[in-house]
């Protein structure tokens, strides 16, 4: 009785879940591992042959499998707590945060960093005010947790500080902690900002100062950050809350794209967080350059960050300085073409890079 | 396509076994054959007709083998099929092996054409040669439906990676076979264990063997980590293929016989042997090494019979140096063993006797898995503290912790306990529960193959 319980069972299962598998509607987008899935494959003779279909198919199915999600979290809650596994695919959840171990620890892909600075300060930046800062990651916070393998953040702060002689540096690692992280992305949390911009403010004598009060508070979630993927939803969502007022609602955003297009969108690209980065809603996400004109600001004082994609929600909390903020991302943007799209001029410089 | 894989669990067998169970009776092989190549055709499209070439030459030579059977032209007949079908092997396995080192011997450049190896093609040509051989002795008749003949050759469960299965074992089951809710309950559940091995023990292992080998700073900790858990991968990879293939054959009513039987339990080298891959074992033994005389012979015959035979076993694994040094040093060890060590072995308590094993095999298996020779001489040099390397690291001292039950659970795993165990808890008091426990696992599987994007068995290659 119990072989035939067996037998029916397996049956049935496989029989259900390829029902499921093939009338379940298409889905193009997974929000939570923020990804484009596996389109069904186009059946030519030539992909046969090849073997291309039959690869291309299995990526469907498992991108398209049934409880995909509850599955990765189950095998998640295996590798970490049956198997006793300290990391799954490098992600970890600690105190509730997801976390992303940084296995390579080769300085050398940091000092080229420093590299580039000083590379950009002799192209461009000759007797401009020049600050650079590095924005600690996540995992800076709990470096003390001896179970993970971590960066020698200070040894890595002193080796590039020692190569960047135009600049002056900004500490940016006492005005952070922990919870002013999403808990499933690697970003900061724009509304927890005001002691890093105090900082700011100190370190390139702001004429203003940022309080939150300032601006209408607004959210939207779920947010499902770069790392709720990794961790198989084992840490919930969050809620992306971003700072509004009149100055930055009137804000243009200039992006400039490599083939000389200039398209406009504003500083919150709402439309963007339905997409699949939902931190996209910050300057619509990555691009190589993009200027933001602040009419509500006459001062005609300017600002260049030379950034990553940290400074997208930090950047129009600065609005209320800058008539004009241009973000350069040199990871989109080789440093020659800079210069065909930007007049380096008396304006403020910061490079801010994340560690 | 493996069996690892969604295409195969949750599209590929729901269809075939709805399609099998709902043939009648004397049209299921053909209905299995179809499936059977179906399934080779997604992994090979192109190099199917090697398949049906083997089956073609096989078929006819088999049927002329018995008219003419006691008379010289069976003989002659043969020598034909077995020198097409390792003509066949040796070209589409071997010839990149024999012009690499051509170019090197005649130093000039005679690579013209590169040749990709078909998928199986090692088990499906032993299989088919087994058959001919076995005809042409008189322990089998002639399969005279080429229909029949092809599914032996084919049979999905056991196509690609074994065992290799004699055609004098299924024989009878190819024209007869019982399907019942037992034989099928005993499929899922060697196939559910087979899926749990490779994708829950042996995936996790290979991914800590390419960190430990991958290493950026490479310390004496790294290069045993990743030998132990490449040690314990193959065996976990190879045997699970094994486990799903029995099961599998098992739903369709073939009973397979078993390929490993806990070969880390053993005492010694010759012992492994009789656990380890018994089918390719049981195939040199059978078809080379008695047909060469075996022992019964003289001492240098003896010696010569063991060379010829642990060469060839080593060549089959791979087509490159580092495998056949892996079988040379098998050969020998053998030998040593049969003439002194074994006795001496014996005199040892058994934990000296294990250890002694699992040294030899670990070591085995460091050439084994080494891309070249050279890369085997710097990881067994790493191992030993040779190579001025760092003893230990922050990263490799993480790995070990984070993977320690990992290793742990492969070594219980890789021991008759946990069998034991389940039997023991399937024929007690929760019994009963035996099927919704089958159906946990076969989720957490399927978790962890979602999870995973690709799982390529190791023994593909071959």
């Amino acid at each position: 009785m119990k072989n035939k319980w067996i037998a029916s069972i397996f049956a049935g299962v496989l029989a259900a879940v390829l029902l499921l598998n093939v009338f379940t509607p298409y889905v193009q987008i997974s929000k939570s591992e923020r990804r484009k899935l596996a389109p069904f494959p186009t059946f030519t003779v030539a992909a046969i042959l090849s073997g291309n279909y039959f690869e291309a198919f299995e990526k469907y199915a498992l991108d398209h499998m049934a409880f995909r999600d509850p599955l990765r979290n189950l095998k998640a809650q295996i590798e970490t707590k049956f198997f006793g596994k300290y990391d799954n695919n490098l992600f970890f959840v600690k105190d509730g945060y997801a976390f992303k171990m940084d296995r390579d620890f080769n300085t050398k892909k940091y000092t080229v960093i420093a590299e580039k600075i000083e590379a950009v300060y002799d192209r461009y930046l000759n007797g401009m005010r020049v600050y650079h800062a590095f924005i600690p990651d996540k995992n800076y916070f709990i470096r003390e947790e001896g179970k993970y393998l971590f960066k020698d953040y200070d040894a890595l702060v002193d080796a590039m500080n020692a190569q960047i002689t135009h600049s002056a540096y900004i500490d940016l690692f006492g005005s952070l902690t922990l919870e002013d992280y999403y808990k499933s992305d690697l970003h900061w949390k724009q509304d927890s900002l005001g002691n890093l911009m105090k900082t700011l403010e100190n370190a390139m004598n702001f004429e203003t100062q940022f309080e939150v009060s300032d601006y209408t508070v607004q959210s939207l979630s779920p947010f499902y950050g770069a790392y709720h993927g990794g961790v198989n939803g084992l840490v919930k969502p969050d809620t992306i809350t971003y700072l509004s007022n009149d100055a930055i609602q009137s804000a243009i955003a200039r992006h400039y794209s490599e083939n000389g297009v200039i398209t406009n969108k504003p500083v919150y690209d709402l439309d963007a967080f339905d997409g699949i980065d939902g931190y996209d809603v910050f300057l619509s996400g990555p691009t190589p350059i993009v200027e933001i004109q602040n009419p509500s600001n006459t001062s005609g004082k300017s600002l260049v960050i030379f950034r990553d994609s940290f400074a997208s929600s930090l950047a129009p909390l600065m609005l209320q300085e800058y008539s004009t903020i241009t973000l350069i991302d040199l990871r989109y943007i080789t440093l020659d073409l800079v210069g065909a799209y930007v007049d380096f001029n008396l304006q403020d410089v910061l490079f801010l890079t994340t560690l | 396509m493996v069996f690892s894989s969604m295409t195969f669990i949750y599209y590929f067998l729901p269809l075939v076994l709805l399609g099998y169970f709902f043939t009648p009776d004397r049209f299921k092989n053909y209905t299995l054959l179809f499936a059977s190549l179906v399934f080779y055709f997604v992994g090979e499209p192109v190099y199917i007709v090697l398949l049906f070439t083997s089956v073609g030459i096989n078929y006819i030579a088999g049927i002329q083998i018995e008219k003419h059977r006691g008379m010289p032209p069976s003989k002659r007949i043969l020598a034909i099929a077995i020198a097409l079908d390792v003509l066949m092997l040796a070209i589409f396995k071997y010839f990149n092996f024999f012009t690499d080192n051509m170019s090197v011997l005649f130093k000039t450049d005679l690579k013209w054409v590169t040749i990709a190896l078909p998928i199986g093609i090692s088990f499906y040509t032993f299989q088919i040669m087994s058959y001919i051989i076995d005809v042409y002795r008189g322990e089998v008749k002639a399969q005279r439906n080429i229909g029949y003949l092809a599914l032996y050759v084919s049979l999905f469960p056991q196509l690609i990676a074994g065992p290799i299965v004699r055609y004098k074992t299924i024989a009878l089951e190819l024209t007869s076979r019982t399907h019942s809710a037992d034989n099928f309950a005993y499929g899922v559940r060697r196939f559910t264990f087979g899926l749990l091995k490779k994708l829950v023990i042996a995936n996790p292992l290979g991914a800590l063997v390419q960190l430990a080998q991958f290493a950026d700073q490479p310390t004496v900790l790294f290069y045993w980590l990743g030998a132990v858990s490449f040690m314990l991968q193959i065996y976990f990879d190879f045997s699970a293929y094994s486990d799903m293939g029995i099961g599998l054959g098992r739903m369709f009513g073939f009973h397979f016989l078993e390929n490993f039987n806990f070969p880390y339990v053993s005492k010694s080298v010759t012992e492994f042997w009789q656990r380890w891959h018994m089918s390719l074992g049981t195939w040199f033994r059978d078809y080379l090494y008695i047909p060469l005389g075996g022992n019964r012979t003289s001492k240098l015959k003896w010696y010569r019979n063991i060379a010829i035979v642990w060469l060839a076993t080593g060549f089959w694994h791979g087509a490159d140096w580092n495998f056949i040094l892996w079988g040379a040093i098998f050969g020998v060890i053998l030998i040593i063993e049969k003439h002194v060590l074994l006795r001496k072995l014996e005199k040892l308590p058994a934990v000296f006797r294990h250890l002694y094993l699992l040294g030899v095999i670990l070591f085995s298996f460091v050439i084994f898995n080494a891309s070249n020779l050279t890369a085997a001489v710097n990881v067994i040099s790493g191992m030993l503290g040779l190579s001025g390397i760092p003893l230990v690291s922050k990263t490799s001292i993480y790995y070990l912790m984070s993977n320690k039950f990992l290793l742990i659970i492969a070594i219980l795993f890789s021991t008759p306990l946990t069998t034991m165990a389940w039997k023991r808890l399937t024929t007690g008091k929760i019994a009963r529960l035996e099927p919704v426990m089958l159906l946990l696992l076969l989720i957490v599987v399927t978790g962890y193959l979602v999870d995973a994007s690709f799982n390529p068995f190791l023994y593909f290659r071959f």
